[in-house]
């Protein structure tokens, strides 16, 4: 299966970013494109569990659920996270670290890199 | 291995200043997780500070140390570094100054490219 690797920067709730992460997996995904995710830095927080629903706005944590349901791979950088105090996190996202970079890199047939 | 990939070529990207981001210190740090690849760092922009040899190091000379003898190549670039007044006589041991033009053939060749 083709498969589209994600090096993802960006926290929640600042820019569009985490939803143009979301929307383009998506639709790699509704083409049988496999997608892996590699949240690094503060796009970790964008899979905490509490997030506020607000109207109008994208929620991010039920975004990324959705893509994991739809079989999209989240790995969490564990660094990030134990610097930002991120504790809980949606089910099926995995704590992971740099070298699943590498991982990814390898299995992925194109890699983007969105900030 | 039957049906192994080749590995890739993987050039990490360094594009921000090293004072008001971490991001030239995380690049390097990826830089060391995928080194297992055949990896290239190039240093554009404002990262050049990075290399300077006044530079706060205590984030990344791990890195830097590590990747030297992995003999991994930081690669700066020479425009980068003239557009701020800057020549290899103040950048650290290690690295190594190469033309836009070379810079680019790096990334050209390159099968993935992560930048910072």
């Amino acid at each position: 299966m083709p498969t589209i690797g994600f090096l993802f920067f960006s926290g929640p709730y600042q820019s569009e970013s985490p939803e143009t992460t979301i929307e383009l997996a998506k639709a790699a995904l509704e083409k049988g494109v496999g997608v892996k995710i590699f949240c690094y830095m503060d796009a970790v927080n964008c899979v905490k569990t509490g997030q506020k629903k607000v109207p109008g706005v994208t929620n991010i944590e039920e975004q990324f659920r959705e893509l994991i349901t739809k079989g999209a791979e989240v790995r969490l950088c564990t660094l990030c996270m134990l610097v930002r105090g991120t504790k809980d996190f949606i089910e099926g996202a995995k704590r992971s670290g740099t070298p699943d970079i590498a991982d990814i890199v390898e299995e992925s047939d194109r890699v983007l890199v969105i900030f | 291995m039957e049906g192994k990939r080749m590995p890739k070529k993987i050039v990490v990207i360094l594009r921000k200043p090293p004072h008001g981001s971490l991001f030239p210190a995380e690049g390097l740090r990826v830089a060391v997780a995928v080194s297992a690849s055949e990896t290239k760092v190039v240093s554009v922009g404002d990262s050049t500070y990075a290399f300077l040899k006044e530079a706060d190091m205590t984030l990344y000379k791990h890195h830097m140390d590590f990747l030297k003898e992995a003999e991994i190549p930081v690669v700066v670039d020479k425009d980068s570094l003239e557009e701020r007044g800057l020549a290899e006589g103040n950048l650290v041991e290690g690295v190594t100054i190469k033309k836009h033009s070379e810079i680019l053939n790096i990334i050209a060749e390159a099968d993935a490219t992560l930048t910072f």
